[in-house]
């Protein structure tokens, strides 16, 4: 079983409007795909009906084997690292617990995480650089932070697929490239499959396997090579593509709006 | 074709509405005797003696609801204002009344209060040995008179009166049956009386203050309610009072009605050993119930079997 | 201290006290759920539907608590439905919820010729009318609820802190939500005997709010609950004793003086200690 994710001619309607629209793929284990698109591309919508969220009315989605109402048994299986909500500053819960629950998916209903559980616990906190405020109120992290706390948890349950969701919006310009390290970095140790969603082009530069263009339907999926170039973005976007280099390294900058 | 079938509905929805002549002959057929309103059964209980069959007599209250915050209904109104005489208890018993009778704009309509010339006990002299308790339970004073047969018997007397006054040609027929019933009263009272006489006991509690005229007219003795207000809990402080109470004073029954919160009631029977009993203070609030002679008759014994000990 | 003792020397003050140390804990324990996931106004209009349960129940001739049972059951899981399909939001919902039960009561109350004191005591409670009946009851009761609440310790945390994450953890969100309603219904009905309607989100409320101000730690939320809460109903009982005042309203003072005083020494008013941040 090298598939990891499948989608087929999947359609999905969410809050009444067709979020997307004959979306088809496959991702292999291991892959690191990263999709890009403009806003209210239905990229959200797509990490959710990978989990299993949301069911689309038209086509399949396969995960790790499993599909239609199985997909909910291979959650745990999953970690996933969502759109960013603030944590509410007086929810009384400290860094170290809620990096656990990320594991609680996969206890199962009787079992309490114990002394294993905590120490994966300290050790994500380590990776994700949050080691010092593991007895900190959750509430009381920075946006940057909460964002690595996400990321601990989502990697407590030792997951074989990774979901990220924009992880680095609303984050200053500093921890942004930290956050986009440390994925890839994870990535590369753990052979995770990885989808990363972003509407920052320039995060999925370092590039590993492929892109996509997500605007409702797939407009582009292909290596990164074949996609990250000044004239089909250009394109897709619908509005010029600079490329620059500085440094030793290309940036894209696009016009980026909504099409 | 569609007009003829909905002339033929309608006649028919209509038709079967119509009076008929022979079997329901209450449409056409009108009462002419007079209407007699009350507001407790016991009232109305002793019109029936006098009158007979010769007045209607109808009780707003049936029995089982709680007289002093009675809701009044639509169709209580309208009783109202097709009688000729209302007789009520007053004292604030049945303030709820006042505003029916406004309503019901009835000229013609005679009042009788049965408390009007009734010796009132206040509460307080019942209370008097009790100082802690200065609660005003009633505010005109005490207004379960009905229970104190010597008022039965006066307001029989004024019943008979004034429907003599209606019906000056009944008048005889009137006083024979209030006389005959008041002999009744009488005979049942002393019977009764005799029977408390040779109880060795005779105190207890009550969950709300309708006992006075009744303990003055058997010779029972009510030592405190539990209740501080109608309605009111008593609180954990007047719980530990009461039972204090009920052991000096060698208290041997807790009386509750059938409408009461028996709760607080269980609490102390179970804390002093004493038992709890129903008795009725209104006619018809217990099915055996049924008119006033037998409410006095079952409180009486009642009571007096729990204060021997019996069960 | 001796009225300590002389309130305990009546067997009616032993079982208020006993009645009220279970209510407490049910309460205080049910009540971090409660104001964590913003259930409080739902807590109270299945309160109010319980007064319509035991309106029916009276009604109909049978036990109330029985009727109460599945009127609050029942509200709790039209209460959690409306949650998912937000149509009109899960507010207003309840609001309907609440005023309707509390007519229906009223209507029940206007079928009966017979006039239940009782009927009215479950408006206000009565914990020194309990019987030993009531606190086998009341105890089995607490047992399922302290039971069901640790056995789902985890994932009812999970669910409060983040319930979308946690149903995209693999928790089954849906079914925990029915059950943390189904429990809060459970415990409002054991609990109005001793308190009453009115009294009972109270209870619900105040005593976790207290372990709010206190603690930034979630397991220690539900000892400082149950403290203050245990505080309460003793300092509550005996205080009503002592003065001759209604215990169930004492009892609840009590428990917003702890509140008051909670709020004012809170540590988490300052800077917090370690990152030095201030909260507000």
């Amino acid at each position: 079983m090298t598939t990891a994710v499948e989608f087929t001619g999947v359609t999905v309607v969410f809050q009444q409007t067709v979020a997307l629209q004959d979306v088809s793929f496959r991702l292999e284990r291991g892959e690191f795909l990263g999709v890009i698109g403009p806003n209210g591309s239905g990229k959200t919508t797509l990490l959710k009906t990978v989990l299993g969220l949301i069911k689309p009315i038209q086509g399949k989605v396969t995960v790790l084997g499993a599909s239609g109402r199985r997909i909910k048994k291979v959650r745990t299986r999953i970690g996933y690292v969502p759109q960013r909500r603030p944590i509410d500053v007086k929810f009384p819960v400290q860094v170290l617990d809620a990096v656990l629950m990320g594991s609680y998916g996969r206890l199962g209903l009787l079992r309490r995480p114990g002394k294993e559980e905590k120490a994966k616990a300290r050790e994500v906190l380590k990776a994700v650089g949050l080691a010092e405020m593991a007895f900190h109120t959750a509430g009381h992290l920075s946006g940057g932070q909460q964002q690595r706390l996400f990321l601990a948890r989502a990697l407590v349950g030792e997951p074989e697929v990774l979901l990220l969701d924009e992880p680095t919006a609303g984050v200053d310009v500093a921890t942004r490239g930290q956050i986009v390290e440390l994925v890839h970095h994870i990535h590369r140790e753990r052979r995770l499959t990885t989808i990363y969603v972003t509407h920052d082009v320039n995060e999925v530069l370092p590039c590993l396997n492929r892109v996509m263009f997500l605007n409702r339907t797939v407009e582009a999926l292909g290596s990164c090579a074949d996609v990250l170039n000044a004239d089909v973005l250009a394109r897709l976007y619908g509005t010029p593509v600079a490329v620059v280099e500085s440094q030793g390294r290309k940036f894209l900058l696009v016009d980026d709006r909504h099409i | 074709m569609r007009e003829t079938v909905v002339l033929i509905v309608l006649t028919l929805i209509f038709g079967s509405g119509c009076p008929r002549a022979n079997k329901e002959s209450r449409f056409i057929e009108i009462d002419s005797r007079p209407v007699v309103i009350t507001t407790l059964p016991d009232l109305a209980d002793w019109v029936r003696q006098v009158g007979g069959e010769s007045v209607v007599v109808q009780s707003l209250i049936v029995g089982t609801e709680e007289p002093h915050n009675y809701e009044p209904r639509v169709a209580d109104v309208d009783k109202i204002k097709k009688a000729v005489m209302i007789v009520r208890v007053g004292l604030g018993l049945d303030e709820w009344l006042n505003g029916l009778i406004k309503n019901a704009r009835n000229e013609r309509l005679k009042i009788v209060t049965v408390s009007d010339g009734v010796e009132i006990i206040q509460d307080e002299d019942v209370a008097e040995h009790h100082k802690e308790n200065h609660h005003h339970v009633h505010a005109y004073g005490n207004p379960h008179i009905w229970l104190d047969p010597n008022v039965a018997s006066l307001t029989v007397q004024r019943i008979v009166d004034i429907l003599s006054e209606f019906n000056p040609a009944r008048k005889d027929f009137y006083q024979k049956r209030g006389d005959d019933y008041i002999k009744r009263i009488d005979s049942t009272v002393a019977e009764l009386r005799r029977q408390v006489e040779n109880l060795p006991a005779r105190k207890f509690v009550a969950m709300h203050e309708s006992w006075p005229y009744f303990c003055r007219a058997f010779g029972f003795e009510m030592v405190r309610a539990i209740e501080p207000l109608p309605g009111q809990e008593p609180s954990a402080k007047d719980l530990a009072h009461l039972v204090q109470m009920i052991r000096q004073e060698d208290v041997r029954a807790i009386v509750v009605e059938p409408q009461h919160n028996r709760d607080v009631a269980d609490a102390i029977a179970r804390e002093t050993g004493v038992k709890v009993v129903v008795l009725a203070s209104i006619t018809g609030s217990l099915p055996s119930v049924t008119d006033y002679l037998t409410l006095l008759e079952y409180d009486v014994k009642t009571l007096a079997r729990a204060l021997s000990g019996g069960d | 201290m001796t009225a300590i003792f002389e309130f305990l020397s009546y067997g009616f003050g032993r079982n208020a006290l006993f009645g009220a140390l279970l209510v407490g804990t049910v309460c205080s324990v049910i009540g971090v759920f409660v104001i964590l996931r913003g259930l409080a106004f739902a807590g109270a209009g299945i309160a109010h539907a319980a007064f319509g349960g035991v309106a029916l129940g009276f009604l109909l001739g049978v036990d109330p608590l029985i009727t109460a049972i599945v009127f609050c059951v029942g509200t709790a899981g039209l209460i959690q439905l409306t949650g998912k399909k937000a149509n009109l939001g899960q507010d207003t919902a309840i609001g309907i919820f609440f005023a309707l039960t509390m007519a229906l009561g009223v209507l029940f109350i206007g079928f009966m010729r017979r006039y239940d004191a009782r009927l009215y005591g479950y408006l206000f409670g009565n914990i020194l009318g309990v019987t030993e009946q009531s606190l086998v009851i009341m105890a089995a009761l607490t047992v399922v609820v302290l039971i069901v609440t640790g056995l789902f310790y985890k994932e009812f945390k999970f669910l409060t802190f983040d319930e979308e994450m946690a149903q995209a953890s693999g928790l089954p969100t849906g079914i925990l939500g029915a059950i943390q309603l189904g429990l809060l219904a459970l415990v409002v009905v054991v609990s109005i005997k001793a308190v009453g309607v009115i009294l009972v989100e109270a209870l619900l409320v105040i005593p976790a709010a207290t372990a709010y101000q206190l603690t930034n730690r979630y397991g220690m939320m539900f000892i400082l609950s149950w403290v203050s809460a245990i505080v309460a109903c003793i300092v509550g009982l005996i205080l009503s004793y002592l003065l001759g005042v209604p215990s169930g309203a004492t009892i609840v003072l009590v428990a917003g003086l702890g509140f008051g005083l909670a709020t004012v020494l809170s540590p988490k008013k300052r800077r917090c200690k370690i990152c030095g941040k201030q909260l507000s």
